[in-house]
């Protein structure tokens, strides 16, 4: 292959122009065609008909001088001294990006229908930055297309000196069938148990949404007729009366959540099969969609294990896993896996990270600075309440000061718990943050694993010494605030230990 | 694994990020901000002008000119306060950048982290001499930095710099 090809700076198809031109269009017409409707809907006078019309040439023309600006300014190359790629654009803001060669993840043509018409490919770069496609030259002809996207995926596999095959396909069957190591299977029951333990908050929640809405929609009801039909008003079951109709409906729409979400799991979890080889863990599950998953160390991101205290009672822990894959650059979803033993949440951690011996461990908690804060918080409202009820008597003062001390117990109680559950903990080769007031989290990852970090101070921690901590993760961002400072050593070593690796983090 | 050894590390003789010196940015990026906040303000006087022409109430109208006034003076204030704490650091193996007044934050990608780095300007920068670098990591947008305020030939040797450290990290 000619080795100086693309060197030079080009410009994309001159058919771009007519797509740059037609995607402007459609997308002034996307935000303006109510406008449009509206217009003619009026029924205008002609000259307001000519001068709407040739206002819109004049826009016609003003898109099109933009696309062709665009058009011009729109400029890639490859240097290969550099070993990158480089891309300029912009008419009014200008970006100049530069992706080196053994960053490239993928490299993909594909066409829309208006590409289909003019003949030509989109060519897409895909890194695993955060962006999808962080480049996408949308008008290039066939043979450049080709040319360019081979001659990209040949520089990409040159500089990234890799062990061949490691996909995340499912065709990929694990070769070794017969080293099984163990097997984890989940049962009916099993899924039971998770269907009738997990959720069953998110249906409360649902519960209770329901029934704010009927007592509001009922409250305003009587408050607009209260004058009108006062004597009836009377006679409306007070609430004591009614607490008996209300806990049949809870039962009745309790019972229908929970068979949801046995549904639910049932559907998505069936027949959840777990495989142990001696290279990967390969996991198998759902009724509906069938996903094949093959867990190989390298590319775990973080991991989470998710329980409560029902769950525990049977010994079921969820897993999350966040996967990098190198063909697909991050799984969006993280993988859940529910209804695992506390003996098999080891084995998978134990496949997954190896058997790591740390010969030191640090824990942090929060200061109690973030406990105040989160119960001022809960007592905000109850003030703000308090306040309208003196403006405004919604209710009688009796009922306000019975809720408002249930209020405070529950989310003080709520808080009080959540505050105490937050620990980060660093070891030789781990962060782990435990957090949970109902159901417990866990997450954990390789110190070398992370991507960035982020440290952060609001001027009101300042003389207390505490700071926020963001740790990016490319399975998501993991965050641990008002902690004292004191942690810095620690951020120095989890710095020192992601610079001083040569490991892959995917 | 390979190279793994499980020596004792002094956790406090690391090298520490927290004393880092960090180089400012351009004085012109706090010209950049008071120009985009006083385009703004100019909306909200507009925006006022036509109430007061059409004769609102005048006393929650002269409140509200109070309320615009005080809270543009604070803008000022803190685009002010947010310019002297711009800042960005290389070291051997990261770039770090700090920025934030009210909340004062430092975000620390090391280069062998880094998918990608872009040089970017739109208008006001392009009037200013202007440049801001992006560098682009794989952990979400919260992990991603962009420095503004960069005097052009200045951005683009950051950004080839930081190519350089790719490549040598790279593989």
């Amino acid at each position: 292959m000619d080795p100086e090809a693309f060197s030079v700076p080009q410009r994309q198809s001159i058919l771009g122009v007519a797509l740059i031109f037609s995607t402007t269009l459609y997308r002034f017409l996307r935000g303006f065609w109510v406008l449009g409707v509206y217009f003619i809907l009026s029924n205008p006078s002609s000259a307001t008909i000519l001068m709407v019309s040739l206002g819109l040439v004049a826009l016609g023309v003003l898109a099109l001088g933009y696309s062709w600006l665009y058009y011009r300014k729109f400029l890639f190359h490859i240097d290969y001294t550099n070993q990158e790629f480089v891309l300029q654009k912009g008419v009014f803001s200008t970006e100049d990006m530069a992706i080196p060669f053994d960053k490239i993840q993928q490299v993909y043509l594909k066409r829309s229908l208006l590409q289909r018409l003019i003949n030509v490919y989109s060519l897409v770069i895909e890194t695993a930055g955060s962006k999808g496609d962080e480049v996408n030259i949308k008008a290039v002809t066939r043979e450049d297309a080709q040319k360019l996207s081979s001659i990209l995926i040949q520089v990409k596999q040159a500089h990234r000196p890799q062990e061949g095959g490691e996909y995340l396909d499912s065709e990929e069957t694990p070769s070794s069938e017969h080293s099984r190591l163990w097997t984890h299977k989940l049962d009916f029951l099993t899924l039971l148990k998770i269907g009738i333990s997990t959720n069953y908050i998110r249906g409360l929640a649902l519960v209770i949404a329901f029934f704010t809405t009927i007592y509001n929609e009922l409250n305003s009801f009587f408050k607009d007729y209260a004058e009108e039909v006062s004597e009836y008003y009377k006679q409306v079951p007070a609430p004591t009366e009614s607490i008996g109709v209300f806990l049949v409906l809870f039962f009745i729409l309790l019972l229908i959540s929970i068979i949801i979400t046995v549904v639910e799991v049932y559907l998505k979890y069936y027949g959840l099969t777990l495989v142990q080889t001696r290279e990967s863990l390969e996991l198998e599950m759902g009724l509906k969609t069938n996903t094949k998953v093959s867990l190989k160390p390298r590319r775990v991101q973080l991991m989470q294990i998710i329980t409560n205290p029902v769950q525990k009672y049977f010994n079921l822990y969820e897993t999350r896993i966040a996967l990098a894959s190198s063909e697909n650059a991050l799984l969006k979803k993280k993988i859940h896996i529910p209804g695992l033993g506390k003996d098999t949440v080891e084995k998978v951690a134990l496949f997954l990270y190896g058997d790591v011996e740390s010969n030191f461990e640090q824990m942090f908690s929060p200061h109690k600075l973030m406990l105040i804060r989160r119960l001022f918080f809960v007592f905000l409202p109850v003030a703000v309440s308090f306040l309208i009820l003196q403006w405004f008597p919604y209710t009688s003062h009796a009922i306000w000061t019975g809720l408002a001390i249930g209020f405070t117990i529950i989310g003080g109680i709520y808080q009080y718990i959540r505050f105490r559950s937050l620990k980060l903990i660093f070891s030789a080769e781990f962060l782990q943050k435990k957090q949970g007031v109902w159901n417990e989290r866990e997450e954990r990852f390789e110190l070398f694993k992370m991507q960035s970090v982020t440290v952060s101070q609001p001027f009101w921690y300042k003389k207390r010494n505490l700071i926020n901590i963001v740790f990016h993760t490319a399975g998501g961002d993991v965050s641990f605030k008002a902690v004292n400072k004191d942690i810095l050593p620690y951020i120095n070593y989890i710095l020192y230990k992601v610079e001083s690796t040569n490991r892959k983090w995917m | 694994m390979e190279n793994f050894s499980n020596n004792i590390i002094d956790i406090n003789s690391l090298p520490q990020y927290e004393d880092v010196e960090f180089q400012s940015i351009s004085g012109k990026y706090l010209l950049k901000s008071n120009i985009q906040t006083g385009i703004f303000m100019v909306v909200v006087l507009v925006i006022w002008g036509f109430f007061f022409f059409y004769g609102a109430n005048p006393y929650s109208l002269w409140l509200a000119l109070f309320a615009i006034l005080l809270y543009f003076a604070f803008r000022f204030w803190n685009n002010y306060k947010l310019q002297q704490n711009y800042g960005y650091a290389l070291r051997d193996k990261d770039i770090l950048y700090r920025r934030g007044f009210m909340v004062s934050s430092t975000t620390v990608v090391p280069f062998n982290r880094v998918q990608h780095v872009s040089v970017s300007r739109d208008v006001l920068d392009k009037m200013l001499d202007l440049s801001s670098v992006q560098v682009f990591t794989a952990g979400g947008s919260g992990s991603d930095i962009g420095i503004p305020g960069l005097n052009p030939q200045l951005a683009v040797q950051l950004k080839d710099a930081l190519a350089a450290k790719l490549s040598e990290n790279g593989s």
